[in-house]
C-alpha cells in the first residue's frame, strides 16, 4: 500500500512540474502579446504595410510597449493598423506621437516605433488614431545604392587609369625615387630657411622701425607724432604749392617769351634765323668797335686837354686817398 | 504474389488499428473507469520515462546548440542562437523525440506485457472472472499515455531550452535571464500550440499500437518478442506520419 502511495505522489511531482513548465511557458507567451495585463487600442495608418503583421511588437522609445492587433485595409492607398499598447506604459505617449514603419535589426521582424511629436499633446486614450510617417523605402535606397555603385565603378576605373600612368617610367613618380633631385630640394629647402630667416629679420627691423615710429622717435616719428611738426610742414607744403604755382606762372611767362622769340616778324627771330641781319649785325658791332676804339683815342687826348687836366688829376687824388686802388 | 501477401497483410494491419482504436474510443469515454489502474499506468508511463526523456532532451539541446553555433558565428548571428534553438525544440525537435523515445519504452513494454499476458492466456481468465479486460489493461495504458507524453514533451522543451543555455556558456557568456527572455522573444503560440496539440495524437499512436500489437500477439513466446518489436516501429513510423499531417494541417490552416 505505501508503495503505491509512494507511486501516486511521484506520479503528482510529475504531473505539477510538468504543468508548471506549461503554465508558466504560457504565461511568458501570453506576456508578450498582452492576454494578462490591461491594453489600450490605438490606431494609425500607413500607405504601405511592408510585411507588418498582427503580434509584432509596437515599441516607444526603444521599449516595447505593446504588439500590433491587427492589419487591414482601409482604402486603395491607405492600410489600418490597430495596436495594443499596455495602459501603464501610456502615461508619457501623447495622442500627437507620430507612428512608423521599422525593423528589428537588419533581418529582423518588422515593428511599430512610436516617436514623441512636436508641441502640445493630450494623452491617449482608447481607440486615438496617431499620425504616421512614411517608412523609410529600402527598395529607393537599393536603388540610389546601384546608381552609386555604378559611379564608384566608373571613378574606381578612372583612378586605376591614372595609377598606371603615375607608376610608368618617366612619370611624376619618378620624381619621388630621384635622390639627387632630393638633395637639390633639400639644399633649395635650406636656402629658403636661410631666406625666411632673413625675412624675419627684416620683418622685426620693419616692426621696430614701425614700433619706433609710432613711439614719436626720429623725423618720421615726429612727424607723425607733433602736431607741431606737423603744422609746420603744412605750412611747409603750403609755401611749396604757392612757390609751385609762381613757378608755373613763370613759366608760362617764360612760354610766352619764347613764343615771341619765335615769332617769325619778331626781332629775336629775325637776328637769330635771317643770315643777312646776323651779317649787318656783325658789320655793325665791328663798326662800334672801331667807333670805340676812336672815342677811346679822342678821350685820351681830351685828358690831356689843359680845359679837363685839373679834373682828371683830382679824381685820381681822391681814388688814391680812398684805397690806393688801382683804376 | 509476395508482395500482394504484404499488402495484404499492410491493409489488414491498418484495418485491424483503425478497428482497435474505434474500439478504444467506444470504451474510453463511458464508465466504468479503472481509475486506479489508470493512475499506476500513468505512473509507468509518464514518471518512469521522464529520467530517459529529460537525458534524451538534455543532449538534444546541449548538442543542437554546440552543432549551430559555428555556423551562426560565420555569419555574425550568434545572438540568434536562443530563438533558433528554443524554436526548433518547441516546434519540432522535443515533440518528435519524446514521442521516439516513449514508442521505444512505453510501447515495447506494452506490447510484451499484452502479448505475454495474451499468450499466458491472462487475459481469458479476466474475461472468464467477469473483468472486462479492454477497459482494464487497453483504456488505462492508451489513457495514460495521451495523458502523460503532453507532460513529458513540455518537460523535454523545458530541458532542451537550458541545456541550450548551458551549451551557449561553454563557449560564452550568457546570463539565464538574457538567455529565456531572447528564447520567448522569439517563440509565439503558433510554435507551442500545434506542438503540444499532436503529442497528445503522438501519445495516442503510442498506446493505441502498443496494446494492439500486444493485444493480438500469437504463436506463443516467440509471438511476444515480435509484438514489442512490431509496437516499436509501427508506433514510430506512425508518429512520423502524425508529424507529417500534422504540419499540413498548421499550414492550411495558417497558423505556421
Amino acid at each position: 500500500m505505501s508503495a503505491k502511495k509512494g507511486d501516486h505522489i511521484r506520479l503528482g511531482l510529475f504531473v505539477l512540474a510538468g504543468s508548471a513548465v506549461l503554465v508558466v511557458g504560457l504565461y511568458m507567451l501570453g506576456s508578450k502579446r498582452n492576454l494578462f495585463s490591461n491594453t489600450m487600442e490605438v490606431r494609425t495608418t500607413f500607405h504601405n504595410a511592408g510585411g507588418l503583421r498582427p503580434g509584432n511588437n509596437v515599441r516607444y522609445a526603444g521599449i516595447n510597449v505593446g504588439t500590433v492587433e491587427g492589419v487591414s485595409i482601409q482604402n486603395d492607398t491607405t492600410v489600418l493598423v490597430t495596436l495594443m499598447i499596455r495602459e501603464d506604459e501610456t502615461t508619457y505617449i501623447l495622442d500627437n506621437a507620430i507612428a512608423s514603419l521599422g525593423s528589428d535589426g537588419l533581418m529582423g521582424n518588422k515593428l511599430v516605433n512610436i516617436e514623441p511629436g512636436d508641441g502640445h499633446g493630450e494623452p491617449l486614450t482608447d481607440g486615438v488614431m496617431l499620425p504616421s510617417t512614411i517608412p523609410l523605402d529600402t527598395d529607393a535606397m537599393l536603388r540610389t545604392l546601384d546608381v552609386t555603385n555604378d559611379n564608384l565603378a566608373a571613378i574606381t576605373a578612372d583612378v586605376r587609369i591614372l595609377s598606371e600612368r603615375l607608376t610608368r617610367p618617366g612619370s611624376v613618380i619618378d620624381l619621388f625615387s630621384d635622390t639627387a633631385l632630393a638633395s637639390q630640394l633639400r639644399a633649395s629647402l635650406g636656402e629658403l630657411n636661410a631666406t625666411a630667416t632673413a625675412a624675419r629679420s627684416a620683418t622685426e627691423q620693419v616692426s621696430a622701425l614701425v614700433s619706433d615710429v609710432r613711439g614719436g622717435k626720429g623725423v618720421l616719428g615726429t612727424l607723425i607724432g607733433d602736431p607741431v611738426a606737423q603744422g609746420q610742414v603744412k605750412d611747409m607744403l603750403a609755401r611749396l604749392q604757392q612757390f609751385s604755382d609762381s613757378l608755373a606762372s613763370a613759366a608760362g611767362e617764360v612760354s610766352r617769351f619764347s613764343s615771341a622769340l619765335n615769332d617769325r616778324n619778331g626781332l629775336a627771330n629775325v637776328l637769330t634765323q635771317d643770315t643777312t641781319v646776323a651779317g649787318e649785325v656783325r658789320r655793325s658791332i665791328a663798326n662800334l668797335e672801331t667807333g670805340s676804339e676812336t672815342l677811346n683815342e679822342n678821350l685820351k687826348a681830351l685828358q690831356r686837354n689843359w680845359f679837363f687836366r685839373k679834373y682828371f688829376k683830382e679824381k685820381e687824388r681822391k681814388r688814391v686817398r680812398d684805397g690806393g686802388a688801382q683804376p | 504474389m509476395g508482395w500482394r501477401i504484404g499488402f495484404d497483410a499492410f491493409v489488414s494491419e491498418v484495418g485491424g488499428i483503425a478497428h482497435f482504436t474505434g474500439r478504444y474510443f467506444r470504451n474510453a469515454l463511458y464508465p466504468r473507469f479503472e481509475w486506479g489502474e489508470l493512475l499506476r499506468q500513468c505512473s509507468i508511463s509518464g514518471y518512469r520515462s521522464l529520467p530517459l526523456v529529460a537525458i534524451t532532451a538534455f543532449i538534444m539541446g546541449l548538442v543542437l546548440t554546440v552543432q549551430s553555433r559555428p555556423t551562426l558565428a560565420r555569419f555574425g548571428a550568434e545572438s540568434m542562437l536562443p530563438a533558433m534553438v528554443a524554436i526548433s525544440m518547441v516546434r519540432e525537435i522535443a515533440p518528435v523525440i519524446t514521442a521516439l523515445i516513449c514508442a521505444g519504452k512505453i510501447g515495447s513494454s506494452m506490447g510484451a506485457e499484452l502479448g505475454s499476458m495474451k499468450v499466458t492466456e491472462q487475459i481469458d481468465a479476466m474475461e472468464v472472472s467477469g473483468t472486462n479486460p479492454f477497459r482494464y489493461l487497453v483504456v488505462t495504458r492508451i489513457w495514460s499515455t495521451i495523458l502523460t507524453l503532453p507532460i513529458l514533451v513540455v518537460l523535454a522543451m523545458g530541458i532542451s531550452i537550458w541545456a541550450s543555455w548551458v551549451g551557449v556558456n561553454i563557449k560564452d557568456a550568457v546570463s539565464w535571464d538574457l538567455f529565456y527572455r531572447q528564447v520567448f522573444e522569439s517563440l509565439e503560440f503558433s510554435d507551442f500550440i500545434p506542438a503540444f496539440v499532436k503529442s497528445y495524437f503522438f501519445g495516442l499512436a503510442i498506446g493505441v499500437v502498443g496494446c494492439y500489437k500486444g493485444y493480438h500477439t500469437l504463436k506463443g513466446t516467440e509471438g511476444v518478442g515480435q509484438a514489442a518489436h512490431s509496437a516499436v516501429v509501427v508506433a514510430s513510423l506512425l508518429i512520423f506520419i502524425l508529424d507529417l499531417m500534422a504540419v499540413q494541417i498548421t499550414d492550411f490552416l495558417g497558423i505556421n
